[in-house]
């Protein structure tokens, strides 16, 4: 070989490896075989839930026994004005079914992305209170939990590792319990929105504004694809929206939806607010990992035309409106 | 709750991480050495992560070298330097006149000027509240002379909440003013209260929100950084808050770093900040 050659070969691998780097996408791997189950529950009241969490479980057939189970709510900051947090009620309900339902054990755990203070956030929203009523339930901090470094699942960021907390990756069964909310960056908060609070604070700041630089979409898509979530308990008592996540009005809609499948679960949630799932950029590009389209979910529990409320959507986003159910 | 026996307490627990291993040494000084593992984590480049061969991080790059600062250990000299050299060639990205444009011309849901910018949390992002101010006192400590304090002063005074105090970024988004956090509005009180605009209407407010929010505060952190803001500021309000602090008796729940800091407020008179000569 000349030496001319080996500098063409030298710039042929370069280039093919530059554009393995940013072009190549794995697929993402289907998470759920068959069709998904999803519930919809009445509830009004949050003194009241433990009932409809019973029943929500046992439609979606939610297997904890002898599980480690972590359950992941949406804890974003504190006001008393606002419905912005996961209620501190439905979590101890949830925990509460969990234990009838034979799990080893429970841990709430969340990553706040803007408080650094997550004892100031658990006193003042009422969940360390909640917490210690049921006693065997502990919260870790997964902004400074202990991590581990695993590979990015679906390549959607130029991000080379991901820091995940060990609470996270040691749990039999994870469980998102996002509340319901538009929001003014990704559209609506749901399930998978919700994992950025796994992303270690200690890591990557307060907030992480390194998944904002990836793009808040590519991160969503990717931290979903890595982090397994087996069921989803999602807060839609009282929801918000117009500008959420922090400054929307409430939306009172009256339900909990259950589901064994994020995916899902984040579509019938979005066509119980009036959105239409498949314009949710970051739920299109993660539908692979699950059953996007309604025919490919198992509907129980409440008809969701019944439960559906037209939430408010900023500008930005008024084009994710589901012109079907208008 | 005898400041004593926090830093027994202090000296027998293991650090969960550089943040704890850095109060845990502020606060120990003079009594223990600093935590080996403080130097055992720099990176060669000078800086600190959150784990070993994790993204350098500012904040923590310079809460350990305030602690390897105030350990006057002449081996810390080298590593001090390093990271001193680190911080100062970190740039956040608005700092790119291309950032800058797309920030003035595109990016206008969030409200702030490009051209006033400080530290951001990992190398890549932009500025934030909590990194820009410790490195400004971990600066000011050291005795550096840079236009960049100036520069991140503004950035911070520019950042600040129309009702006082800080959040972790900016004040508004969408239009929306954001709320101040105690934490960030302590860090910040505590950077800008050793410069020039200390007499600023911006401080005098941001101490008023600081002092009403920490009446319904019980979390042992978020007073503590307090404390330590009024004391910089020469504020009286910083005994009450020592006083709550004495008052509660929660340090088995505590992680180091909050036990560090509830000792460091403790301290009588209240902990400063030292300057160093370089």
């Amino acid at each position: 070989m000349n030496r001319r050659s080996a500098v063409q070969l030298t710039a042929l691998a370069g280039t093919a490896g530059f554009a393995a780097k940013f072009f190549w996408r794995p697929g993402l791997q289907r998470r759920i075989s068959g069709r998904s189950k999803v519930a919809i529950l009445r509830c009004t009241d949050y003194l009241d839930c433990l009932p409809a969490v019973r029943d929500g479980l046992r439609l979606i057939d939610c297997f904890v026994r002898s599980k480690r189970i972590l359950l992941k709510p949406n804890l974003v900051e504190y006001s008393p004005m606002a419905p912005i947090n996961t209620n501190p009620f439905l979590i101890a309900a949830v925990a509460d079914a969990l234990f009838s339902a034979g799990a080893a054990s429970v841990t709430v755990a969340d990553g706040p992305g803007h408080i650094r203070d997550t004892e100031m956030l658990l006193d003042e929203s009422g969940l360390a209170e909640h917490l210690r009523s049921i006693n065997r339930v502990n919260f870790v901090d997964l902004n400074f939990d202990p991590i581990r470094r695993v590979a990015p699942a679906a390549r959607t960021t130029s991000l080379d590792e991901l820091w995940l907390p060990e609470s996270i990756l040691q749990a039999d069964v994870v469980i998102s319990m996002p509340k319901l909310k538009t929001h003014h960056w990704a559209g609506v908060t749901l399930s998978l929105k919700n994992l950025f609070g796994v992303v270690p604070g200690s890591v990557y700041g307060w907030p992480k504004n390194v998944l904002h630089w990836e793009g808040i979409d590519n991160s969503i898509v990717e931290i979903a694809a890595t982090v397994p979530v087996h069921y989803v308990i999602a807060d839609g008592i009282i929801g918000m929206e117009g500008n959420g996540p922090l400054h929307g009005p409430a939306r009172h809609l009256g339900c909990l939806v259950f589901a064994n499948d994020p995916i899902a679960a984040d579509a019938t949630c979005c066509r119980l607010m009036g959105i239409d799932p498949s314009k949710v950029k970051h739920l299109e590009m993660a539908a692979p990992l699950g059953n996007l389209h309604a025919p490919r979910i198992e509907q129980r529990g409440e008809s969701l035309a019944v439960t559906r409320q037209h939430f408010a959507l900023m500008p930005e986003f008024t084009g994710l409106r589901d012109q079907d159910a208008l | 709750m005898k400041r004593s026996a926090i830093l027994e307490d202090l000296s027998h627990r293991t650090p969960g991480g550089i943040e704890d291993a850095a109060i845990a040494g502020l606060a120990l000084r003079g009594v223990g050495k600093v935590d080996e593992t403080l130097l055992r984590a720099q990176s060669s480049a000078g800086a600190w992560a959150a784990v070993p061969n994790g993204p350098p991080n500012t904040y923590l790059t310079a809460l350990s070298l305030l602690a390897l600062r105030h350990s006057r250990e002449p081996q810390e000299f080298r590593a001090c330097a390093r990271s001193l050299q680190w911080l100062q060639g970190c740039y956040p990205v608005e700092c790119h006149w291309l950032w800058k444009w797309k920030f003035r011309l595109v990016d206008r849901q969030v409200r702030f000027d490009p051209s006033k910018y400080g530290w951001p949390w990992v190398p890549g992002t932009v500025s934030w509240v909590a990194p820009t101010a410790l490195t400004i006192v971990a600066l000011r400590t050291s005795e550096i002379e840079s236009s960049r304090i100036q520069i991140a002063e503004e950035m911070l005074l520019d950042r600040a909440c129309p009702a006082g105090g800080w959040n972790a970024g900016n004040s508004s988004v969408f239009g929306v003013n954001l709320d101040p956090h105690p934490d960030f509005t302590a860090m910040a009180l505590l950077a800008l209260a050793g410069g020039p605009h200390v007499q600023s209407p911006i401080i005098s407010s941001a101490a008023e929100y600081l002092s009403m929010r920490l009446e319904t505060c019980q979390s042992a952190y978020s007073l503590a950084w307090g404390s330590l803001a009024f004391a910089a500021l020469g504020d009286a309000r910083a005994t009450k808050y020592r006083r709550r602090l004495e008052r509660m008796d929660a340090r088995g729940t505590w992680p180091p770093r909050t036990l560090g800091l509830v000792a460091l407020a403790l301290e009588d008179p209240t902990f400063a900040f030292k300057e160093f000569a370089k």
